[in-house]
């Protein structure tokens, strides 16, 4: 009985592997067989993939039954509209050239939501807010018209804690975090404060005024310097022990409005201004400054001459 | 033997190799020179494979049922009853059952629960024989010996020992060698206590074979329902339940599943052939010439033995009762793979069958060509498949993909063969299920009662396939025929057993 068995076993085996065998192979080589016309046809596919994935895929109108990321396959050579609809995001649209044997690869899709989920972050109302690189996920906000600066984890939306620059006398425009996270700078246009965020010993917050007008504020990768760029001058401070600083002038600057950009990986201050040449025409020209330990032989290098 | 005739052989020697390297060197040029002909080749090879494994997984589920059903049957009264009801069917009474186990260096730790299964057995002990095949070499095989038949003498009809000298002229090292020496020693008895030899079936089992207590009479059974009883062989279905639970997992997956190949194998009885403990009629047995004396693989080259002697008139039956044996592993995962490699080897040396097979084709003219096309393909095609089909599988069919590149990756072909090859992967995957649902009955139980976290790691071992194909799928196989081929001949050795 079981030799029997075995043997239907073993002849339902043949058949499946006859049957197997040319339908994906065809499939694998990217054939289809046309029933109506009795041919065989080569074909191409799409491979579609969105953000979010999920969406239905519609070929030339028509619903394909799947969703992204998705494969739509035994494609006849020729141009097709393919579609992504998901619930609550605008619907996608392209048109796509299928040719035989090929794949056509569609990715990097995103889709947007037709209502945008916003999550509000501040707990009280805000004014200006900052983030710095080095602080993942955590932005600062100045709390409007108050010296009170709030630190807020932008993902859980937890505050995370509370600054209080009151020693600043107007109203905060600026402020830059120092990359030991330890120091923080206040300023507007003329005002400048230096608040120490934990209590260290012999280091007290101080105010710089400035008669200048203060264009940016960086700080330097050591956090024991920042250089501060106005419209006459880049000058540098140095902090010292007991909250007092040194300040060196690096150099004067024309006097008109300036563009700079400081790289704290290297220390290089990036900065544009107006120079009189020997010929007595201005030019205005691109200057770099690297800004070394203690920035003792600081080297100029022009870039651009206009 | 003449050397047209030894060069002959060598050429057959040759043949399995050449066939295997030409399969596998073939599909790995093609994935560099032609990948889409390589995806086609390796392609219809995978379905080849799964409706294969599906057919071998179905045949696994007959044999299994086959194993429940037959469990605990008193085979003693089957007998007696099978004489009773067939008037032409005489002679339970006179049958006698020889063992011969051949031992090497196994220690009393293992030859005691061996000869405990024997004594007993539901038999009739006054006709079992039982004789105990020592190797002279070993030191320790006199007092082995001693204390065995000190302990066993009394349970049996007779129970003695023989010492197989080392070193006559045409032998080599190996059990086949010691086994003929202690089947000519069991003549010798015969003669003496006048029991003819078509009276007495002799079973070979390796020195760690503990047989199940039903097993002797099960087999006188098999033997007195048979046609033709000198005709055939009878395979009971080899477990390695004796140390199962000491052995590492990947040493129990492998092993297992040597077990459902077996199984699978007893389902397709025209080409059943026998494999290690096995029973067959003692005049057979002297008619052949007894064991081979020279070649490893001695327990199947003696069915093509018997097959050629009775032109083609031979069979295996498969007996749906177990015999338990040891699992082969060592200290530490890497001494148990060396082992475990060490010992599918020497099974995958059974391809020297081949050419013993040619040989004996060419010279007997009483086979039907068509039989012996038949047999030599089949035997060709087991050991070619087994020596490449886990280097495609495992190696080669990601090789079009790698060659192919990018570009390849772009057409249909390059980007539906990975997405195909997963399918059938799965499939496969599905089939492994079926064998882990199949193992929980067939592994003894556990005299330790085990926790939560270790029967759950039970099953996921099963995890380690993948891994053991890889390592032990192909590579033993391709090594023995390579070695076959270029002349390197195997060398008996010894799998030390640990309980």
């Amino acid at each position: 009985m079981y030799q029997k068995t075995r043997k239907i076993l073993f002849l339902g085996s043949v058949v499946l592997f006859m049957f197997l065998l040319p339908a994906i192979l065809l499939f694998t080589f990217g054939y289809k067989v046309d029933w109506n016309n009795l041919r065989i046809l080569k074909t191409g596919l799409i491979w579609i993939n969105s953000s979010p994935e999920g969406a239905d895929v519609y070929v030339s109108g028509r619903f394909t039954n799947k969703k992204t990321p998705a494969t739509v396959d035994e494609l006849l050579p020729g141009n097709y509209t393919v579609s992504l609809v998901h619930e609550n995001y605008y619907p996608w649209q392209a048109d796509v050239s299928v040719y035989q044997g090929r794949v056509v690869s569609i990715s990097n899709i995103m889709l947007f939501p037709r209502i945008p989920q916003f999550e509000k972050l501040n707990f009280e109302e805000a004014g200006n807010f900052f983030v710095f690189n080095h602080e993942n996920n955590l932005l600062y906000y100045i709390i409007k018209g108050t010296k009170i600066i709030h630190k807020v984890n932008s993902d859980s939306g937890r505050l995370e804690g509370v600054i209080n620059a009151d020693i600043f006398p107007g109203e905060i425009l600026n402020i830059s975090l120092s990359p030991d996270r330890k120091k923080l700078i206040c300023n507007d246009s003329h005002n400048l404060a230096l608040i120490y965020l934990s209590k260290e010993p012999r280091k007290d917050n101080f105010l710089i005024n400035c008669r200048d007008n203060i264009q940016q504020v960086f700080w330097h990768s050591d956090s024991e310097h920042f250089i501060v760029v106005t419209n006459r001058d880049i000058k540098v401070y140095e902090l010292f022990a007991q909250g007092k600083s040194n300040v060196i002038i690096l150099t004067k600057l024309s006097g008109r409005s300036i563009y700079s950009h400081y790289d704290p990986a290297s220390d290089t201050l990036l900065f544009s201004d107006l120079q009189q040449a020997s010929d007595g025409r201005r030019y205005e020209n691109i200057y770099k400054i690297v800004i070394g330990s203690r920035f003792s032989f600081p080297f100029f290098k022009g870039f651009q001459n206009k | 033997m003449p050397v047209a005739a030894n060069k002959l052989e060598r050429l057959f020697e040759t043949i399995p190799a050449l066939i295997s390297w030409a399969i596998i060197l073939g599909l790995a040029v093609l994935a560099i020179l032609k990948p889409l002909v390589c995806v086609a080749l390796i392609i219809i090879f995978e379905i080849y494979w799964i409706v294969r494994t599906t057919y071998l997984t179905s045949l696994l589920i007959l044999g299994h049922r086959l194993l429940r059903k037959e469990k605990n049957r008193n085979w003693l009264d089957d007998c007696r009853k099978l004489c009773r009801d067939n008037p032409g069917i005489d002679g339970f009474e006179k049958i006698y059952q020889a063992v011969i186990f051949p031992i090497y260096k196994e220690g009393l730790d293992i030859l005691v629960p061996s000869l405990s299964a024997l004594a007993e057995a539901n038999y009739p002990h006054e006709r079992m024989v039982v004789v105990l095949a020592f190797e002279e070499r070993d030191r320790n095989s006199q007092e082995k010996s001693r204390q065995l038949e000190e302990r066993f003498g009394s349970r049996f009809f007779a129970l003695f020992s023989a010492f197989h000298p080392d070193g006559i002229i045409g032998e080599a090292k190996t059990k086949g060698a010691n086994a003929t020496w202690a089947a000519k020693k069991l003549r010798i008895f015969l003669e003496q206590n006048k029991i003819p030899d078509e009276d007495v079936i002799i079973s070979c089992f390796d020195a760690d074979t503990c047989v199940e207590k039903e097993y002797f009479g099960c087999l006188a059974f098999h033997f007195m329902a048979q046609e033709k009883p000198l005709q055939r062989s009878y395979q009971p279905m080899p477990v390695y339940n004796n140390n199962i639970w000491q052995a590492p997992s990947f040493a129990r997956v492998v092993e297992i599943t040597s077990t459902y190949c077996q199984l699978m194998e007893s389902m397709r009885v025209e080409k059943f052939v026998t494999f290690s403990s096995h029973s067959m009629s003692f005049k057979t047995l002297v008619d052949i010439d007894y064991w081979p004396v020279d070649m490893i693989s001695d327990d199947s080259v003696i069915y093509w033995k018997a097959y050629l002697h009775y032109n083609a008139d031979y069979k295996v039956v498969p007996m749906y009762i177990t015999v338990s044996m040891d699992v082969a592993y060592a200290k530490g995962i890497f001494n148990t793979i060396k082992v475990q490699y060490r010992q599918k080897r020497r099974w995958a040396w059974g391809v020297e069958n081949f050419p013993f097979l040619a040989m004996g084709f060419l010279s007997n003219n009483r086979i039907p060509f068509a039989e012996k096309a038949r047999k030599i393909i089949f035997l060709l095609e087991s050991h070619v498949t087994w020596a490449t089909w886990a280097i495609i599988l495992g190696y080669l069919s990601p090789l079009p993909i790698i060659r192919g590149g990018f570009i390849f990756s772009q057409t249909v072909t390059g980007y539906n063969f990975p997405r195909i090859s997963a399918v059938l992967f799965n499939i496969t995957t599905f089939a492994i299920f079926i064998w882990i649902i199949l193992s929980i009955s067939i592994l003894p139980k556990r005299e330790v009662k085990r926790s939560l976290l270790k029967r759950v790691g039970f099953f996921t071992q099963w995890l380690l396939s993948p891994l053991i194909i890889l390592v032990l799928g192909s590579f033993p196989a391709l090594d023995a025929q390579t070695r076959l081929a270029t002349g390197r001949y195997l060398t008996f050795t010894y799998t030390d057993k640990k309980r």
